[in-house]
């Protein structure tokens, strides 16, 4: 609880100057017991995507992940913001100028990548302020040469920056004590460039608390009337009462980050960083978002992969529009997982295995930028290869049997291969079970052609025993082979049956009266017709 | 124009002594016609590259480019000394203007152009006038070196001026419009370095025409010249990754490469 037994006061401005846009950002957050402040200047020229922003957030982000008051922790912070910028580096090279400030409410450490400065001021005078990483510091140090680098025509060459294509080597102060009464100030180029040191100190002597003095150093800046002000951010803390450290052995903090008070400056206007109260359309959008990723990952689950590639392109489509890198990465990323698995699976089913595993492999890759999203799926799909492998040889077996019309053993290798698909729930299964659908309707066929067949042949016996004064042979024949028509569904056959039963009945029991035909009334004309068909074709009667 | 294309034919062998490699590429792109123009040459003084880009839909864009490119090398050649470049500069632009003015002879057209010279010393000198860039790429980074001659560098003063708004910038359909350009009466003068640049050995001084620029990214520009190849290799890969993309408004689009060894 430092935070609560020390006193720190924050004020920022950040303006465009008489620039259209202000590519600088400023935002800070103060934790329990720790702080981190940061000053980025955006230095390409990208329309739609704002690095110093996307540096801050990163830093931010990092920090509040895993709060330390280490080299090591704030060299991972300004690495976080850096990765971040070349993955973002999609169309422009985006660049930024950052310096960064962590404390623990009674020591700091700062980092600087560029020429964006910190001012450390004591009892009224400057005791510290960092270097820039541009050729005129370096010609200041080298040579020894004095000059004002502010007006050096070299100040603005940087030697590194966040987004260096490559040697990234930002600058990491060693730890400093902070006294009650210190000022600290973070500043962006457009500030320092047209401000000297001096007057920083005086505009101190003036002002009694962080946003006088930011105030007055606007004014002083602003007083220059100069034709062309660069964008600039002014960044006061005034160290009002630093934590007192108790003599016990310190230990490290290890805190989860709950209830963390964050300020941010957002260009153009004022918004809580992490809890954007914007218009209530952008929650709208925000929530739905939220929505497709979370539908996306069911489908996901439920290896439905199509469906799920949709909801995340759904919520990428809005991440854009909220202009949410972290999450239009972030479904991006999902978004090309679930598509090489497609391709993956596709490529198995087409039989083409080193082209599946090329896709699975790449999926992975891809999947590690996100807490491994989909790893354990990827890796069975990976382990179950041999098992496909063997499921597309059964199944082309298959394909060869009942191309060669013997339907029942590819019958068997169908369900064969049905069986393990249905084991490694492989995307294939479906088709296997359409061929297998296949293979039986021919079977059925098959096996109605052969019943029609055994039941015309069983009518000719009939008929011959008729012709021949056999009538109850003739009868025999006559009611199993009518009643093999009538499993088949042959009702014409049936009927011509029925007639051909009732005369034979009718030899066989010549006093009796004729039975009637257990035939529906409505099927009297079929069986007239049938009757004069029969009396064509038979030559019965 | 025959000794021009000698020259040209000439880019691709290096000099011995040389301490420039030389690379070039071009397509027509979707164009019925090859607008742009460029030539290098190198003399006792250093050597020259110049790149025009003809206004596309202007008649006389290809008459005006290689007027103004032929100018260039024809005065570079026969300079005695650097001793006064920016005043070569000036002159050769005023010259070239006054030449494809009089070759117009009342009708449209017009050029761009942008010219470097490396002198002895391994400095760079440059001149530009229009949209098209030079840009020297080191260490894997562009270090741009002209300004584009568009409207919306005009309209930027105005707002700063506050004369305009913001959105009017945004939504001016003609900021992209050239406002200087050789080969009008109402020429300005063209945009010359004051201080020469030094160049280090792997440096890659770099001419474009907009029909690269606003085909490839900067991060696609970027891969492809950081690729380990003489910068005619490079010159050609650009170009046929640029061909690759089938952009249906495809401009002429040429490039130069001067590498420093």
């Amino acid at each position: 609880m430092r935070r609560e037994n020390s006193d720190f006061k924050t004020s920022f401005l950040s303006e465009a100057g008489s620039f259209m846009q202000n590519r600088d950002y400023f935002a800070y957050t103060e934790l329990d017991d720790m702080v981190c402040w940061v000053a980025v200047k955006g230095l390409d020229t990208d329309q739609e995507m704002k690095s110093a922003e996307l540096a801050v957030k990163a830093v931010l982000e990092s920090f509040m992940e895993k709060p330390s008051l280490s080299k090591n922790s704030v060299k991972r912070y300004m690495k976080k913001a850096h990765q971040q910028l070349q993955i973002q580096s999609l169309r422009v090279r985006l660049k930024a100028s950052i310096v960064i400030v962590v404390s623990n409410y009674s020591k700091l450490i700062y980092a600087v990548a560029g020429n964006s400065r910190f001012y450390h001021f004591r009892n009224g005078s400057l005791l510290h302020r960092s270097n820039d990483q541009s050729l005129a510091q370096e010609i200041v140090n080298e040579k020894n040469r004095s000059f004002e680098i502010n007006k050096h025509e070299e100040k603005s060459n940087l030697l590194n920056y966040l987004g260096k294509p490559n040697d990234f080597k930002p600058y990491i102060s060693k730890k400093m004590k902070l006294m009650d009464g210190d000022v600290l100030l973070l500043t962006t180029p457009g500030f320092w460039e047209d401000v000297n040191e001096v007057e920083m100190a005086d505009a101190l002597e003036l002002a009694k608390d962080p946003i006088q003095y930011t105030d007055l150093l606007e004014e002083v800046l602003l007083s220059r009337q100069n034709k062309i002000i660069n964008n600039y951010t002014i960044a006061a803390v005034f160290v009002n009462k630093v934590y007192q450290e108790s003599n016990k052995k310190k230990m490290k903090y290890i805190k989860i980050i709950a209830a963390a008070l964050i300020a941010t400056l957002i260009v153009g206007g004022s918004t809580l960083f992490y809890q954007a109260k914007q218009a209530k359309k952008l929650a709208e959008l925000a929530v739905e978002m939220k929505d497709h990723e979370e539908t996306g990952n069911l489908y996901f689950e439920d290896a439905s992969y199509e469906e799920a590639l949709m909801e995340y392109s759904k919520g990428r489509n809005i991440a854009k529009k909220l202009k949410d890198p972290v999450h239009r990465n972030l479904l991006g990323t999902k978004l090309r997982v679930t598509q090489l698995i497609i391709n993956g699976d596709k490529a198995a089913e087409a039989g083409k295995f080193p082209e599946a595993m090329e896709q699975f492999e790449k999926a992975s890759q891809e999947g590690k930028i996100v807490k491994n999203f989909g790893k354990d799926v990827i890796q069975q799909k990976i382990a179950n290869m041999d098992s496909i492998v063997q499921i597309v040889e059964t199944t082309k077996n298959g394909d060869h049997q009942f191309d060669s019309e013997d339907y029942f053993t590819a019958l068997a290798s169908y369900e064969k291969a049905r069986k393990k698909a249905v084991a490694i729930s492989f995307s294939g299964e479906p088709q296997i079970k359409t061929k297998i659908e296949e293979t039986e309707e021919k079977i059925a066929e098959l096996k109605k052609v052969q019943k029609e067949l055994k039941a015309e042949s069983l009518e000719k016996n009939g008929d011959n025993s008729y012709a021949k004064q056999d009538y109850v042979n003739a009868l025999d024949s006559y009611v199993l082979a009518q009643e093999i028509y009538q499993e088949t569904e042959l009702l014409a056959k049936v009927l011509g049956l029925e007639r051909k039963i009732m005369n034979v009945n009718e030899k066989l029991n010549p006093v009796l009266p004729t039975p009637v035909a257990d035939v529906s009334p409505n099927l009297d004309p079929l069986e007239s017709e049938e009757e004069s068909s029969e009396n064509v074709g038979k030559g019965g009667e | 124009m025959i000794s021009l294309l000698i020259i040209r034919n000439i880019l691709l062998s290096k000099k011995e002594n040389s301490q420039i490699e030389i690379g070039n590429a071009q397509t027509i792109g979707a164009r019925e016609e090859q607008d742009d123009y460029f030539a290098t040459c190198e003399t006792k003084n250093g050597t020259m590259a110049v790149l025009a880009d003809g206004i596309s839909g202007l008649a006389n864009g290809r008459m005006a480019s290689t007027v103004a490119v032929t100018t260039f090398i024809e005065a570079f050649s026969a300079l005695e000394n650097l001793a006064n470049i920016q005043a070569f500069f000036k002159k050769t632009a005023v010259k070239s203007n006054q030449q494809i003015v009089q070759n117009l002879n009342g009708s449209n057209g017009g050029t761009t152009l942008v010219a470097v010279i490396i002198d002895e010393k391994g400095y760079l000198h440059w001149g530009a006038v229009g949209d098209s860039v030079i840009t020297i790429f080191r260490k894997g980074e562009f270090l741009p070196i002209n300004e584009k001659h568009i409207f919306e560098n005009v309209l930027k003063e105005r707002y700063i001026a506050g004369e305009i708004s913001q959105l009017e910038i945004q939504e001016n359909p003609l900021k992209k419009r050239l406002i200087n350009y050789l080969g009008y009466e109402g020429f300005k003068k063209m945009d010359i370095g004051t201080t020469p640049i030094q160049l280090f050995s792997g440096d890659k001084i770099c001419l474009f025409s907009d029909g690269i620029y606003d085909a490839l990214t900067e991060v696609e520009l970027e891969q492809l010249l950081s690729r380990q190849a003489a910068p005619y290799d490079i010159a050609n890969n650009i170009i046929h990754v640029i061909e690759k993309k089938h952009l249906k408004n495809q401009d002429n689009a040429t490039i130069v490469i001067l590498e420093k060894l």
